[in-house]
């Protein structure tokens, strides 16, 4: 018989127990009346030899009793009782659990989310992004990205590599869909072969792009992202096979990628093949983002050392046209350094994200540090009644026990609003959607995540039951009964652990302070720095992007950009408008020109002369104060930034 | 904690005694505790309640089972039979209770101490 059944035959057992106790003090007496015996004087002789029926039966029924579960329900009930009789100090003590936990529980599901789950690919380990840097190019490669992949290289890797499954490179920008309703700008991204075999998700209708899909003179394909399929599709599996206009060019949509897929980081609208031309890349034009995924078995090291075996394959075949030397680029020293892509769609977040957490931890000690006084406050004033039942013979054990079931339930209850409150929190900060948390749409409150609120909930339930429990529920409470009755002055004793968590509490809240102190601060600072234009909030900002194929002459985009800035400037309010390319502070995308001085000799061309260069025109520079020479609208004037000459 | 009927018994020697009785024949809890009484001479003075939570417990642990039954008297009762598990246990009892009154009685016997 195992405990469940025995659970429910428990209730069998006691009945049969008072029928054969019955059953046997009938046979006793029969027994007794047939030797002669008046039924009253048998009664009452088999009354004696048995006992105490009452007794007995009790005795019996203990056997089955399962002891501590049941005490354990029934402090459950007093808890429960406990704290509905005190509504202020249950709110209170809910409150500021509900309120500790539930910031710790929506940060832990952001931590959870960005840092410790997998990235949504199959196999999600084995994907590397290709990182490279270039420590010899004196500051043009050392930023964040590292120096990107040209298409040459892709083409080297691609064909010359021994660590890898599949390889592949992307990159992102804006696309102009026309002829379905408005003419829309749209998120999109060009991918090479090989990165969708290495991201290795299956599209939800339809095909990848193939081989044949990247040859630049073949038809042209396109693949849509889910959202994008939704909005316009209506999700229609029938899409396959039309036609979309995208920058102009009649595109066959052959695919539709499965809702949440992104590449790396970047969401996007439409995907196109990149379709390099083989026979128009040179060695440079490092713009396209490399992702990779290891063969089994493959380590980091190993592949690094591939790729390093394959840089002076890359600089062997390709050339940066007649006259350049193609082993230059060794002054650059070229290294790859490749990186978990996980790392690389999460960046340096994860630091962050840790300081928070770490400084969530404190304000959930310092909510348990407050309602452990709440706690203690409260207990003292139940110095009589634990005192009584001390007296009556409820072992210190069994007192504590209550104590912290009750606390424990405190606990529970804090972490089920608190968990509430945690998902409040997620869908207003998913919704708000700050620009610069990786994997923002992944994050939501999962299974681990209220694993974790559950943990913290019966810890800091513990936690902050303990200590009063202890202090006063210990053997010697029994004296108090006297002391509690009729005094209700409070010795030193008493205070200090009290004192204890107040100077706990004000130093965690100063650290605090400090903290948030100095964030603010450099929030502060951060405001401060000299943006390079004045009077931001007249600055209006409208990105446009002109397809090659509707422009094909250079005056053609001169004009058709004067076209539009004509227009824009009639439009009232308008005091003036311009061009850019990239826009101040926005960090550099990589556009790259070689410049020269007309009155210098070069013996070489040296790339180093290339530049990070930005596309100026007309008004912009009235727009910033002082970034820019106002000589620099005249077509054909260039200012450079002084520093580098 | 008081098991009024173990007072003048050592604990577990009721359950021995229900087990070895059990053994030689299945009875119901009258039949039980009168074979007791009437083998051991009436010199053990057992309450006969007590017999029964001794008996849950040994139901508990699954060294007797329990059916309703008819008795010799015609009465509907409850009959307790040894199982296997209770034989086994029964032999273990009785060899390391033999081994403890082996103890006591040399250390009781005069002359020898």
């Amino acid at each position: 018989m195992n405990w469940l059944q025995q659970l429910f035959s428990r209730r069998g057992q006691y009945e049969a127990l008072s029928e054969e106790i019955q059953a046997h003090l009938d046979e006793k007496v029969e027994e007794l009346v047939a030797g002669g015996m008046s039924r009253e004087d048998a009664n009452h002789v088999a009354r004696r030899e048995f006992g105490n029926p009452a007794l007995t039966e009790e005795d019996g029924r203990e056997v089955w009793r399962w002891a501590s579960i049941e005490d354990f329900f029934t402090d459950i009930h007093h808890g429960w009782r406990s704290l509905r009789h005190n509504p202020v100090f249950t709110v209170v003590g809910l409150l500021t659990i509900a309120i500790g936990i539930g910031a710790n529980a929506a940060v832990f599901s952001v931590v959870n989310s960005v840092l410790l789950k997998p990235l949504n690919y199959p196999h999600s380990e084995q994907l590397v992004s290709l990182h490279q840097i270039a420590p010899g190019a004196a500051g043009l490669a050392d930023f964040e990205n590292g120096l990107l992949l040209s298409g040459s290289m892709y083409f080297t890797y691609a064909k010359h590599n021994r660590a890898f499954q599949a390889l592949g490179t992307w990159d992102t920008g804006v696309a102009n869909v026309t002829g379905l309703a408005e003419p829309e700008q749209v998120r999109g991204i060009g991918v090479s072969d090989g990165l969708l075999q290495a991201l290795a998700v299956p599209p939800a209708v339809g095909r990848w792009f193939t081989a044949e899909d990247q040859d630049p003179h073949g038809p042209q394909r396109v693949i849509l992202s889910d959202g994008y399929w939704r909005r316009h599709f209506g999700a229609d599996r029938s899409v396959i096979g039309r036609n979309l206009m995208v920058d102009s060019h009649s595109r066959e949509i052959v695919g539709v990628m499965p809702p949440g897929f992104r590449v790396a980081n970047e969401d996007f609208d439409v995907m196109v093949p990149l379709a390099l031309d083989r026979a128009k890349l040179i060695l440079a034009g490092f713009g396209l983002h490399g992702i990779a995924r290891l063969k089994p078995g493959v380590t980091m090291a190993q592949a690094n050392a591939d790729i390093i075996r394959m840089l002076p394959i890359w600089m062997d075949s390709w050339s940066n046209g007649p006259g350049s030397n193609p082993h230059w680029y060794e002054r650059w020293k070229i290294t790859p350094q490749l990186r978990p892509l996980k790392q690389e769609v999460v960046g340096n977040v994860s630091d962050v994200l840790w300081v928070v957490m770490g400084t969530l931890g404190l304000v959930m000690l310092i909510a348990c540090a407050n309602v452990t006084n709440l706690l203690l406050v409260r207990i003292e004033a139940r110095q009589q009644e634990l005192a009584v039942r001390a007296a009556l013979g409820a072992a210190w054990g069994r007192i504590v026990r209550g104590l912290l079931v009750e606390s424990t339930m405190l606990g529970l209850l804090g972490g089920a609003l608190g968990a509430v409150l945690a998902s409040a929190g997620v869908h207003f900060l998913v919704a708000m959607g700050p620009a610069n948390l990786p994997r923002l749409q992944e994050i939501s409150l999962d299974g681990r995540t209220l694993a974790f609120t559950l943990i913290l909930s019966v810890l800091s339930g513990l936690l902050f039951g303990l200590i009063p429990a202890l202090k006063y529920a210990g053997p010697r409470s029994s004296l108090e009964l006297r002391s509690a009755g009729r005094t209700f002055s409070v010795s030193k004793e008493r205070h200090r652990a009290r004192n204890l968590l107040v100077i706990g509490q004000v130093a965690m809240a100063l650290v605090l302070l400090v903290s948030a102190g100095l964030m603010i601060r450099t929030f502060q600072a951060l405001r401060t720095v000299e943006p390079g234009f004045t009077d931001a909030a007249h600055l209006q900002l409208m990105r446009i992007s002109i397809p090659e194929s509707l422009v094909a002459q250079p005056e053609m985009v001169t004009r058709t950009q004067n076209a539009i800035l004509d227009k824009l400037a009639a439009i009232p309010g308008v005091k003036s408008v311009g061009f850019v390319n990239v826009m101040p502070m926005e960090g550099f995308e990589s556009g790259w020109d070689e410049i020269y001085a007309e009155d210098k000799n070069y013996a070489e061309a040296i790339p180093s002369r290339c530049a990070f260069s930005n596309m100026v025109r007309r008004d912009f520079c009235r727009l910033p104060e002082r970034a820019w020479s106002p000589d620099a609208t005249s077509p054909g004037a260039i200012s450079t930034n002084s520093a580098r000459w | 904690m008081k098991k009024s009927a173990q007072r003048d018994l050592f604990p577990g020697a009721l359950e021995m005694m229900i087990l070895r009785t059990l053994k030689r024949q299945p009875l119901h809890g009258y039949a039980l505790v009168q074979h007791i009484k009437r083998t051991s001479n009436d010199l053990l003075q057992i309450e006969e309640g007590s017999l029964y939570p001794a008996l849950q417990r040994l139901l508990k642990e699954e060294l007797v089972k329990a059916e309703w039954g008819i008795s010799s008297t015609n009465r509907r009762v409850r009959i307790y039979t040894l199982t296997p598990a209770g034989a086994k246990r029964l032999e273990r009892e009785v060899s390391s209770f033999e081994r403890m009154l082996q103890g006591i009685t040399q250390v009781l016997a005069p002359g020898k101490a």
